[in-house]
């Protein structure tokens, strides 16, 4: 079942973030996003989507059945539109395609530096890869798989500062959101902050168990942090390209890089590896792995209209100050570097031509 | 000696169990300033990687940072703003770029390939953080197998006073059983997910379990050292076993397990004294 979710999740989360990536960004939505955009756009608008569900189940006071559906028809909505705005893109690729052929122009796309990124990408799969290649891209993917297959297998789950599966099993098991501590099972008499309330992953994962008739422990121990994990290797993927668009090889170092230090990097609580290994379920492990890096891949890409998703899911998924989370600290930052750097570069420049030497990498 | 060696064996592994991931961070930095490596898009992600470690790093920042992320979250979490993996990544690939243009020998190449992994493995633990982690599926078996033993009667709700072991995985086992008290009586960080409070009589029942589990007799001397949260019961003073579960009965508990480890003695008395049957259950006394 596990299997047949995952199976499920990840064409529909592909559907969703090409209709997406169509409406924020048609023009270039076929030459500058890659695969790995259209999985992880959809992946938020399916958390995004949870959200909205849920906060309509919370403001009502409705039951989880109430939730599950809600969300089915959302789905259900989404994907028909999605179906219909990817049906609707493709035509009016093939036209564009079919009048510059019949106009002699036909490599003018591949011939625009800005579509240097899908040169890449064709070039990923067209060109062998050579012995190199193999070895980094082999390492990458058993670490991949090893870590998959352990998250699964084992209950090796970080519970200290968490209470999410015994959430999950409350509102399975009530069929109703935040009506009894999770902790004891005894009613609210006090209640709890508005602020963990409005986030949606619990009622997900207590939606996903009911719906497929999963244990709550499946579905939050096992199978959320595989699709976490592969989710924080799209995240990696998006990144490796961004970075060494001109090497594959180094691309590929850099994931098998990245996949060990998951393994060496699990050694503490906050940790990167840690979480993913023993707490993928969790909002904040979601927003480092998979949130974070997918959002510098995005700054570092210029891809200004998509950062909002990443932010906004945040806000979904994490305590933040009134929704104003990490991800906007990481692009104002970014920014923020980005400005120096380019300050710095005038510096050198003007004392080079005074004779002296620049002495930072950053600003060279 | 093959004590010493375990014992060597474990301290290097305690050793080089924190923060080895930070030193990587720090050279992988230094070596791409002083070497002056990467360019266009790896150099942006450097030099933001700088800026947002010193931040970090920085007290007055990183508690600017702190309330940003707000109080809820601990200090780790400040490093969300930090691509720890990526830069590493970025910086251990730029550093393989500079030595592969040393010149062409293969075999000191592989040598420095192979010393780097080594570096890099000995700098965590690959997937088995034992003294914060450990795989829970054998102890949940165990609580599981308990708690079905427990349900006789459908209709009634059961409402548990266990050892901790059961009450910690009780609630996620069972959705319909009802705890004395949840972790959040001895993980206080906990209580940040909800504003209930638990009473001083509950605090204290857990007291006496904890005791009790340890001294394995049923009226437990209150040692000085007590970490507990709350006040406190008297250091020196004895809790007696027999008022505690008379306690925990009225505050609505109808399944009570005992720690295995109290005497049949002791459980005879608390028959005689309560007029309440026991039973062994998988290693814990249940009153009936």
């Amino acid at each position: 079942m596990i299997a047949l979710i995952a199976v499920i999740c990840f064409p529909l989360a592909c559907l969703l973030g090409n209709a997406l990536i169509q409406v924020v960004d048609a023009k270039r939505s076929h030459s500058e996003y890659f695969w790995e955009d259209r999985l992880l756009a959809g992946i938020f608008v399916v958390i995004g989507l949870a959200e909205g569900a849920h906060l309509m189940a919370l403001m009502r006071g409705r039951s989880l059945l109430a939730f599950t559906k809600t969300y089915l028809l959302f789905l259900i909505v989404f994907v028909a539109l999605s179906t219909g705005i990817t049906l609707f893109a493709f035509r009016r690729r093939k036209r564009t395609d079919d009048a510059r052929a019949e106009g002699d122009n036909a490599n003018a796309r591949t011939d625009d530096p800005k579509a240097g990124t899908t040169h890449f990408s064709k070039a990923l799969l067209e060109k062998r890869l050579d012995k190199k290649e193999w070895i980094a891209l082999s390492a990458f993917l058993i670490l991949v798989a090893v870590q998959i297959v352990l998250v699964i297998v084992r209950s090796a789950v970080f519970l200290e500062y968490d209470v999410t599966l015994e959430t999950v099993v409350s509102f399975v098991k009530t069929n109703a959101l935040y009506s009894v501590d999770p902790l004891t099972g005894l009613p609210y008499v006090q209640g709890m902050p508005m602020r963990l309330k409005i986030l949606c992953l619990p009622t997900l994962y207590a939606g996903l168990s009911q719906f497929f008739g999963v244990s709550p422990e499946g579905v939050v121990w096992h199978l959320i942090p595989a699709i976490t994990l592969a989710f924080a290797y799209f995240a990696d993927i998006s990144l490796a390209r961004t970075l060494f668009s001109k090497n594959r090889f180094f691309a590929l170092c850099f994931l098998a890089i990245t996949a060990l230090l998951v393994f060496v990097g699990d050694y503490g609580y906050g940790m990167e590896g840690f979480g993913l290994l023993h707490g993928g379920f969790q909002g904040t492990t979601i927003r480092i792995a998979v949130l974070v890096p997918y959002l510098f891949s995005l700054c570092l890409r210029k891809k200004y209209r998509l950062m909002l998703l990443p932010v906004l899911v945040e806000a979904c998924i994490v305590w933040t100050l009134y929704g104003i989370g990490m991800g906007v600290a990481v692009i104002a930052l970014f920014f923020a570097a980005a400005y120096v750097r380019k300050l710095l570069a005038r510096g050198p420049k003007k004392q080079d031509e005074d004779g002296k030497e620049g002495t930072s990498w950053a600003n060279s | 000696m093959g004590e010493l060696l375990k014992n060597a064996f474990l301290g290097f592994r305690a050793m080089n169990g924190q923060g080895k991931l930070f030193a990587i961070l720090f050279l992988v930095l230094l070596l791409c300033f002083l070497w002056k490596l990467g360019e266009g898009k790896q150099k942006e992600l450097l030099s933001y990687g700088g800026v947002a470690t010193v931040l970090c790093i920085c007290p007055a920042t990183a508690v600017l940072l702190m309330l940003w992320q707000t109080k809820f979250y601990d200090y780790e979490f400040v490093w969300t703003i930090v691509p720890l993996t990526a830069l590493i990544s970025c910086g251990i690939v730029l550093v393989l770029e500079r030595l592969l243009s040393f010149g062409d020998k293969p075999k000191q190449k592989l040598l420095l390939a192979f010393f780097a992994l080594a570096i890099l493995l000995l700098c965590g633990r690959l997937g088995n953080p034992k003294w914060t982690v450990t795989n829970v599926s054998a102890q949940r078996k165990e609580v599981s197998a308990v708690l079905q033993s427990l349900k006789t009667d459908e209709a009634q709700t059961i409402c548990l006073w266990a050892p901790k072991k059961v009450m910690e995985h009780a609630r996620s086992l069972d959705g319909g059983i009802t705890l004395l008290y949840g972790r959040n009586m001895y993980q206080e960080h906990l209580n940040a997910y909800s504003y209930e409070e638990y009473s001083q009589e509950q605090r204290d029942l857990y007291v006496w379990m904890s005791l009790a589990e340890g001294y394995g007799t049923l009226d437990v001397p209150v040692p000085a050292d007590l970490d507990v949260v709350g006040e406190a019961p008297e250091a020196g003073s004895t809790m007696e076993g027999i008022s505690c579960i008379k306690k925990a009965l009225e505050l609505g508990v109808n399944r009570v397990l005992l720690p295995g480890s109290i005497s049949e003695e002791s459980i005879k008395e608390l028959e005689q004294a309560l007029g309440v049957k026991t039973e062994k259950l998988e290693g814990y006394w249940l009153l009936r």
